[in-house]
């Protein structure tokens, strides 16, 4: 393991891990870096968006992955789907290495992780009807009757709360929800195990964002469907995961389940992070703890990537990278100057 | 902000008083602020909330003196003894940006892309105030360091697309107070930036209402955001004023139905993990034919028959306000209450 990834060897201890199954998908090491761009004058440093980090999913489980924007969180996404090669490392799909698949294989594989998207309206086509949008991914798949895929579109649209007069609609006529749910039908459609939700409710007003998240919890457990949630927003986080991973430029800082890491976390990032998080709580908010914003991910600092900002950097924190330590059960984080003990190896 | 400070630092800076807000499309009209009076006084905030379309953008459009020409504005929008409703574009313009502050979402939508930074936040000053150029610069460079630019002088030379989103928006904010404004009106000032740079936008401007006195209008669908950093909350649903108090009033015991089930489907960090989440039903109604009644009561649990006969009137309580003939009530509030932070 590099320095910095995190192995989440919690997983066996998960308590909705299945025993012997292996992970739907994992990731080993696995770096993504894109090609620096020179229109401000730096010319072409690579930036790490994705710098060695290890994740598993448990099956029919939810973790959920927080930082700000630039954090790599969602590169991290689209490489669990497959929209991204990493440039390093390796993934892999129940245990089976993606790079030694045949495409054919890969592809079958691949109708086992959907994505849905922040924003539904740029990610449905505005000029098919929504039981066109529904039905393409089974179109895709081939090998199943005109009539079997009307039923199935039928059934999915239902258990989103579309009905059948709407379905010959076109995105445009629906609510910034309903399109979620529409989204949320199409990744549903080839009877996935994970759907990776990359901020699935932040552009939603806050009654409809909660009809989502009800909708989400409850096709996950009809389901047994592993979400993988990227999101900003810690409350929706703490709320609706099983095991939550901070990451900062590229790296995973900590990871724990999601009461202990908000509760008390190790690091210094994720109590910044908390911190800084609006809660709907009367009084005037937290003393701001972070200051400043990241860094380029072309440059990222030296030892600990967070000293830059952190109010408890020394010189250590410049010269050495820290590693992974345990916190406690399932709970893990990459500081010099933990908020907590660490437990004894 | 404390109750004793509203009352010492003297009457309200911005008073509205039935303002009305249509906007004409070419085959309707869409009432979007309707009969509408709010007071805010120096160094106070008043945090606007409301879903999408309840028309609180439009109301900030209005107080910034911004509405587009097809919209008409009714009723009274006063700033200090000047009346704005019925103002010229031209009056108009030299009231924004000296009188009154500007914050929208999008910093790129009030920045110029082709015009260095120093220029563009000394500008009202040039344009308004006469300054010169080198004395513009200057007073833009102390303004930036004071929004927390870092190294503001060799900012001023930049473009805005050198720079980060939060770093825009602290531009922006630069340029909406170099006047020192007596009014700021933010329309979700924030809801694009990540969480820890809202944190230090939101102190920024707490800091500087305080400093110079600044009334603030905050409009924002972030009940955290209101929580945390306004004195009072506006409760807006449907063009209308659903509610109005303190803000410990209107989180702790709301009375309108509408605020209750706001504050109902909000996450907090003391949310059960997984508990089933309160949500309300239906969406907001189409404001080209508003209802004659109130217009919550067919998304509403409490609604009665004589709910869809008038508007209703308005009950009191000090300051605290509300339009709803089935008030929660104020003991058995069903806000959840949170934790302390």
């Amino acid at each position: 393991m590099s320095s910095g990834g995190t192995a989440m060897n919690d997983t066996a201890s998960h308590p909705t891990a299945a025993a012997a199954e292996p992970p739907l998908i994992e990731l080993v090491n696995v770096s993504k870096h894109y090609r620096g761009s020179s229109l401000i004058g730096q010319a072409d440093a690579p930036v790490l968006a994705v710098a060695g980090v290890d994740l598993a999913v448990p099956p029919a489980s939810t973790v959920g992955i927080v930082g700000e924007s630039g954090c790599g969180k969602s590169t991290l996404g689209r490489l669990v789907v497959g929209l991204e090669k990493p440039t390093g490392g390796e993934v892999r799909l129940r245990g089976k290495r993606v790079a030694d698949m045949g495409r054919g294989e890969r592809r079958t594989s691949r109708r086992d992780i959907q994505m849905m998207f922040q924003d539904p309206y740029a990610a449905l086509n505005p000029r098919m009807t929504l039981d066109r949008i529904i039905e393409e991914p089974l179109r895709a798949l081939g090998g199943i009757s005109r009539a079997d895929r009307r039923a199935r579109v039928r059934r999915l649209a239902d258990e989103v709360g579309i009905s059948a007069a709407q379905l010959s609609r076109y995105p445009r006529e629906l609510s910034g929800g309903q399109r979620q749910r529409v989204g949320l039908a199409r990744a549903l459609a080839t009877n996935p195990a994970l759907i990776v939700a990359d901020e699935p409710v932040s552009a939603l007003d806050v009654s409809v964002r909660s009809q989502i998240l009800n909708l989400m919890a409850s096709l996950q457990a009809e389901h047994h469907i592993g979400y993988l949630m990227i999101s900003h927003d810690l409350t929706v986080i703490h709320y609706f995961t099983d095991h939550v991973i901070v990451m900062y430029l590229g790296k995973f800082v900590e990871s724990g389940p999601p009461e202990e890491l908000f509760r008390a976390p190790a690091h210094h990032y994720t109590r910044a992070l908390i911190d800084a998080a609006p809660n709907p709580v009367p009084g005037r908010a937290a003393a701001v703890t972070v200051r400043g914003e990241l860094p380029s991910a072309a440059a990222p600092p030296s030892g600990c990537r967070f000293r830059t900002r952190c109010l408890a950097a020394q010189d250590l924190c410049a010269e050495k990278e820290p590693v992974m330590r345990a916190f406690g059960p399932g709970h893990q984080a990459a500081c010099h100057y933990p908020l907590k003990e660490a437990v004894p190896a | 902000m404390s109750e004793e400070k509203v009352q010492a630092s003297g009457g309200p800076v911005l008073r509205v008083s039935g303002l009305d807000v249509d906007i004409r499309l070419p085959h309707s009209v869409v009432h979007a602020v309707q009969d509408v009076s709010l007071e805010v006084s120096r160094g106070e905030t008043v945090g606007i909330v409301g879903e999408s379309g309840c028309g609180k953008s439009t109301l900030g459009l209005a107080l910034a003196g911004l509405l587009p020409p097809e919209a008409v504005a009714r009723g009274s929008i006063k700033l200090g003894d000047r009346e704005l409703v019925g103002l010229r574009e031209r009056q108009l313009r030299a009231i924004r940006g000296t009188e009154v502050g500007i914050v929208f979402q999008d910093p790129m939508t009030s920045l110029n892309p082709t015009k260095r930074i120093g220029a563009q936040v000394g500008e009202a000053l040039r344009l308004q105030r006469g300054a010169s150029k080198s004395a513009a610069l200057e007073a833009a460079a102390d303004m930036l360091d004071r929004v927390g630019l870092p190294r503001p002088r060799e900012q001023l030379s930049r473009f805005p697309h050198e720079l980060s989103g939060g770093m825009r928006q602290r531009v922006v904010i630069a340029a909406a107070l170099i006047c020192e404004p007596g009014v700021l009106v933010a329309d979700e000032p924030t809801t694009a930036l990540d969480v820890t740079t809202q944190a230090q936008i939101l102190e920024l401007f707490d800091r500087l209402s305080d400093e110079l006195g600044m009334a603030t209008l905050l409009v924002t669908h972030d009940m955290g955001v209101v929580a945390g950093h306004a004195d009072r909350v506006f409760v807006m649903y449907a063009g209308r004023e659903a509610e109005a108090g303190g803000t410990q009033t209107i989180f702790d015991s709301p009375r309108h139905r509408y605020t209750g089930a706001l504050l109902g489907s909000v996450l907090r960090m003391e949310t059960p993990h997984r508990s089933r989440l309160g949500t309300i039903p239906g969406r907001p109604p189409d404001l080209t034919a508003p209802a004659a009644g109130c217009s919550f009561a067919p998304r509403c649990e409490a609604a009665s028959d004589d709910c869809a006969a008038a508007p209703p009137a308005a009950s009191a309580d000090g300051n605290h306000r509300w339009s709803c003939l089935h008030p929660l009530d104020s003991e058995t509030a069903q806000a959840p209450s949170g934790g302390t932070r």
